[in-house]
């Protein structure tokens, strides 16, 4: 495919939710890189990505949020970045069948000078590897984005090998002042940024629930045409007899979801905390928005 | 000399990492003591990064840069203090760590250089640090308070079980806790002593639960 004419298809789609919080559930036992799981235990990968495509997603997307060479350093992987990324679209390619599969790719996880000391030079090997392993992908969701020099390399490594199709998703706090990165960026400046690194959808990631996603999504609404994608979390955790629970459960969302889905975010799923089950909530909306 | 150290803090409140070095040596040429260089200059411009970033003037970025000059004049000044320990008063002492099976650590190193910059002691040790290591190391190093980071929401419940092991060894120890996915109401349902939501925040609670006020002179 590697364009994005399947957006014409339809009017919404329905993103897929979150993999790292399913996995560090299981991790939790023993200590283990949640990227790691598309060699050690690919068949727990596929079943993920399978409970996503069998509760609606349109869109799914590779376990290789952390698969950068930093990142994967601190579990003595550095040098599996390659073998890890590709290995991960063939486990998502197999499952998606003729659904679309996007790549996730975070941040690095160090500090990029001037603020640490990994060069500007260094982050972009580390992202040029991890775009080598994604070449087979759909389009390229770069997310929980907190830094524009970050974005800036990320974006720049990518098409370094490749033109597919970019996202860039940030993650905003909320300030006096509004919604900010944790590095200081407002939405309209991410907005700005995104328009002049010139990607082909822009949205929003993480946070603290589909609520507060909504009205960042709306700001940037106000400020661009492109396609908007929102993966929110569900709500901030608190702990309830030593199990962790979100509090904006797949029932809970429903509200907010279809007004999300009427608002023209084009592509909607979820991101800490979000289970298939909230898939099923937004595929309901999305069912009735698609087919009306 | 006086001016030296205006310039020094300075240098650290526009995070001037590359060159706070030269100016150091010069302090020290001009026989200003390591003490007189981190108290009059370095802790100084910390506490101005710090009143800067609560009051939303500032963001993360310029705290990172102040954060990185401090760090590299104290590489400087710590050998001095290490060869005479008396020289130097801490504010006391804090130990921390990112709990079991979490290996994220920008929070926690930042929090370290922010408490360090405000006199504190810091040993910091590590990540993916075990129950077993942390009373390992309590009871090595006795900390004033204990500082716990985690990042994954599923670390929260290591977080938990942390808390409850040192209580259990340490009843009296002051435990703090920080992270994205951590607020005061989980802080309060585990029992710690505190809860820091970012790392200049983290250090008025240490002030705060040491007594230290914030116009105390060392």
């Amino acid at each position: 495919m590697a364009s994005l004419d399947f957006l014409k298809k339809q009017k919404v789609f329905v993103f897929d939710g979150s993999m790292g919080t399913m996995l560090q559930t299981i991790a939790m036992k023993e200590f283990l890189c949640p990227e790691e799981f598309v060699l050690i235990n690919p068949d727990l990968v596929k079943n993920i990505h399978s409970a996503y495509i069998n509760a609606g997603s349109d869109i799914i997307q590779t376990n290789t949020f952390g698969a950068n060479s930093y990142r994967l350093k601190k579990f003595g992987l550095s040098n599996k970045s390659y073998e890890i990324n590709s290995r991960a679209v063939e486990l998502a390619r197999s499952c998606a069948k003729d659904k679309v599969v996007a790549a996730s790719v975070g941040p690095l996880g160090d500090l990029i000078e001037p603020y640490g000391n990994v060069s500007e030079g260094e982050a972009f090997e580390a992202y040029f590897e991890q775009a080598k392993g994604l070449s087979e992908v759909d389009f390229i969701n770069i997310e929980t984005i907190q830094s524009f020099k970050e974005a800036e390399i990320i974006i720049s490594a990518f098409r370094a090998n490749y033109k597919l199709p970019i996202s860039l998703s940030a993650t905003f706090q909320k300030t006096a002042k509004g919604y900010y990165t944790i590095m200081g960026h407002s939405v309209q400046e991410f907005v700005e940024k995104a328009i002049e690194l010139d990607v082909d959808i822009i949205g929003t990631n993480c946070g603290e629930g589909f609520n507060q996603a909504y009205d960042i999504i709306n700001e940037i609404k106000q400020l661009t045409n492109l396609p908007l994608l929102a993966k929110p979390n569900a709500g901030i955790p608190v702990i309830e007899n030593d199990k962790i629970i979100y509090p904006e459960t797949p029932d809970k969302i429903l509200d907010v979801v279809e007004k999300f889905l009427l608002s023209g975010v084009k592509i909607l799923g979820g991101c800490c905390g979000t289970t298939p089950e909230h898939i099923k909530s937004i595929k309901k909306i999305a069912n009735k928005i698609n087919f009306s | 000399m006086r001016e030296l150290l205006v310039e020094i803090s300075n240098y650290i409140i526009s995070g001037n990492y590359k060159t706070i070095g030269d100016k150091v040596y010069l302090a020290l040429d001009s026989n200003l003591t390591a003490k007189e260089i981190l108290e009059g200059g370095l802790m100084k411009g910390m506490e101005v990064v710090g009143e800067r970033f609560k009051i939303g003037e500032i963001f993360l970025p310029e705290v990172l840069m102040s954060a990185r000059a401090f760090k590299s004049a104290m590489s400087l000044l710590e050998p001095i203090f290490l060869a005479a320990e008396s020289l130097k008063q801490s504010r006391g002492k804090i130990l921390l760590g990112t709990v079991k099976n979490d290996v994220h650590d920008i929070g926690k190193n930042l929090v370290g250089i922010m408490l360090k910059g405000n006199g504190f002691d810091v040993v910091d040790i590590g990540v993916d640090v075990s129950i077993e290591k942390f009373i390992e190391n309590i009871e090595k190093e006795n900390p004033d308070i204990i500082g716990l980071s985690a990042m994954l929401t599923t670390t929260m419940l290591w977080m938990k079980k942390t808390v409850e092991s040192i209580r259990e060894y340490f009843p009296d120890k002051l435990i703090i806790i920080g992270g994205a996915p951590v607020n005061q109401k989980f802080a309060d349902e585990i029992h710690a002593s505190g809860f820091g939501k970012d790392a200049i925040d983290a250090v008025t609670l240490c002030k705060r639960l040491l007594n230290i006020g914030n116009n105390t002179n060392l």
